[in-house]
């Protein structure tokens, strides 16, 4: 098998130039679109202001100085804008999307309060909540409530202590009404907790980073398309009656794909190291080397089962797009049902992405590592059974 | 040398393919296989090349069972198969070299197989960009590397044209005349003149055929 080794290697320099140049293009497209969603996220960071609304409040002075306290309090980014409405009217705003959401104060709730008990409120947002801004949209709507009702609690608590001692309450209820309020909630705070708990431990920054790195390797696999795919299986049969079985073909075969995997994703983190300073360690290249291991395999397995170049791009293509939405790489993997999150934890492109985001954080899970190994093996095994099939599969 | 066919039979799931091939032949003769499509040419020969297992039969070479002896057969028996067993990136010369040493290959560009198959004249040209007659000749030249005296044929001149059919069958009367031992599968009747017995496949048995040059009583008989 050392001559089949040789041409596979030469083969290989040959198509390695275009397939870097390829590489490199999509290298630059992938940071093109990370720098593009980067913008995006800051631009509506300071451009975002909700609009919720506010219903059963009219008639109650105090309830609308609250109001006026919690807007001019809003001093983040994610500003909100609060509107008296009726229900219905709130209703209407929200399905033509004039209001993110809107919160019902019952009637009795001030003489509630004002006794110290508490009637819940009514929060109605929008059904797809499932995109980071409509989960902070959630988290906003909950903390106006919050702030609502403490504030109302606390100011009328104060209010009623100062009556009771003989003091005049109206002079200081507000600004005891605002410093309630600045207390109970820090908004910002609850915000950057939420996010460190949503993605694996890696900020949107992180995250982002490692899951166009999981698409740009399988889109690099791809390119490998010419090489790979086998129009038909002459060239297996005439080995195998030279007594190179298709066992030995297919480790060649697949060394020198992972061989030449590893060359394009070493010239590009080389110019990712020149551009941006990044030094990868030992552990996070060899946790990169499972990684490229396994997903190799995978594609590797996919143009086994492929016939023709076609169908050979196109499945690759589909499959990547799909692996990739479902484990979280295109889109935060939190925002998905948690059957969908669990089953990403099983499926190998899940796998790099978690093995990535330790080798970022500069953690090791044994598990993950053994996992992508375990798969690597079993694709490598499908491989050699499905060329058997399809070297054996002569009629005619 | 003498090759025997024993009561080959090879049944993919339920269907029976091949049923009882029987088959005889002495070193320098060409023996042509016909038959409908689909009726299990290219399985015979696949497995007479050691690439598929069969249900039951043998494979005889002087005696020696040649689908049970790898080794043996490995150097007796040469194979080219349908589709072009290429690297399509390389040149003739690297693709010469998967088979041949270095050695061997520039003596038998000089005066052996690879020089009347004419290869010597594309041997720095990619496979991709090679018309179906080069493709072909390599091909054998490929499969010529150990000398076999046992050349399997599958279809070796379907699509070419008559110019490519005529040198390649230049050659392969020459591996004839020369004692070579030719099984071959075809539809072609040019190749059909080469061949000194034919046979055709029908309900996976052999029938022996008698070619005349009436391709009307061929195509009746199929």
């Amino acid at each position: 098998m050392k001559k089949y080794l040789f041409v596979q290697l030469k083969r290989l320099l040959r198509i390695l130039p275009p397939v870097v140049l390829v590489a490199a293009l999509l290298f630059g497209c992938v940071i093109v679109a990370y720098g593009a969603m980067k913008d995006l996220e800051e631009d509506s960071g300071k451009t975002t202001k909700f609009q919720v609304g506010v219903v059963g409040t009219a008639g109650d002075t105090y309830l609308q100085l609250g109001l006026k306290a919690l807007e001019s309090l809003d001093s983040s980014r994610f500003a909100v804008e609060l509107t008296e409405m009726e229900e219905s009217e709130a209703e209407t705003a929200m399905r033509r999307g004039d209001i993110s959401a809107f919160i019902v104060i019952p009637e009795g709730f001030l003489d509630a309060a004002f006794r110290g008990e508490i009637i819940p409120l009514k929060f109605v947002c929008s059904s797809t909540s499932l995109s980071l801004v409509t989960m902070l949209k959630d988290e906003l709507t909950r903390v106006v409530g919050t702030l609502l009702l403490e504030a109302q609690k606390g100011s009328y608590g104060a209010w009623g202590a100062m009556e009771e001692n003989g003091f005049d309450g109206n002079q200081v209820l507000n600004d005891i009404s605002i410093e309630y309020a600045e207390f109970v909630f820090d908004r910002s705070n609850i915000y950057r907790v939420s996010r460190l708990t949503v993605f694996d431990g890696l900020g949107m920054d992180g995250y982002l980073i490692s899951g166009f790195c999981i698409i740009l390797f399988l889109l690099i696999c791809l390119t490998f398309a010419p090489m790979m795919i086998h129009r038909d299986h002459a060239l297996s049969r005439m080995l195998c009656t030279h007594r190179r079985p298709v066992s030995l073909q297919v480790f060649c075969d697949f060394a020198v794909y992972l061989l030449g995997l590893i060359c394009v994703i070493g010239i590009v983190l080389l110019c990712a190291a020149v551009l941006a300073g990044y030094r990868a360690s030992l552990q996070a290249v060899l946790q990169g080397l499972t990684i490229v291991f396994c997903l190799g395999a995978m594609s590797f397995l996919m143009y086994e089962i492929a016939s023709d170049m076609i169908s050979g791009v196109l499945l690759q293509f589909f499959l990547i797009l799909a692996l990739c939405f479902v484990s979280g790489c295109l889109y935060p993997i939190t925002f998905f049902p948690d059957a969908v999150q669990k089953l990403s934890g099983f499926l190998p492109t899940g796998l790099a992405r978690m093995q990535l985001a330790d080798s970022i954080l500069q953690t090791s899970s044994l598990d993950t590592t053994v996992a992508l190994l375990g798969y690597g093996v079993l694709f490598i095994a499908g491989s050699v059974l499905v060329r058997k099939l399809k070297v054996a599969g002569v009629r005619g | 040398m003498q090759i025997e066919i024993k009561h080959i039979a090879k049944n993919f799931k339920r269907k029976q393919v091949l049923r009882d091939i029987c088959l005889e032949a002495k070193s320098g003769s060409c023996i042509g296989i016909l038959g409908a499509n689909g009726c299990g040419k290219s399985t015979l020969l696949s497995i007479l090349a050691g690439i598929q297992d069969c249900n039951s039969g043998s494979f005889l070479c002087d005696g020696v069972d040649l689908l049970k002896d790898n080794k043996k057969r490995a150097e007796l028996v040469g194979y080219v198969p349908q589709g072009t067993p290429l690297i399509e990136e390389l040149t003739a010369k690297d693709n010469l070299l998967l088979w041949y040493d270095k050695k061997t290959m520039k003596e038998q560009l000089s005066k052996g197989v690879l020089a009347l198959l004419g290869i010597g004249e594309f041997l720095s040209v990619p496979v991709s960009k090679m018309s179906g007659g080069m493709k072909k000749r390599l091909s054998i030249g490929c499969a010529m590397a150990k000398e076999p005296p046992i050349l399997l044929l599958d279809e070796p001149t379907a699509a070419l044209d008559l110019s490519c059919k005529q040198s390649i069958g230049a050659y392969l009367r020459h591996y004839k005349q020369s004692g070579g031992l030719l099984l071959l599968t075809t539809h072609d009747v040019m190749e059909l003149e080469l061949c000194d017995a034919w046979y055709i496949i029908r309900d996976g048995v052999l029938v022996p055929f008698t070619y005349d040059g009436n391709v009307q009583k061929l195509v009746e008989s199929l």
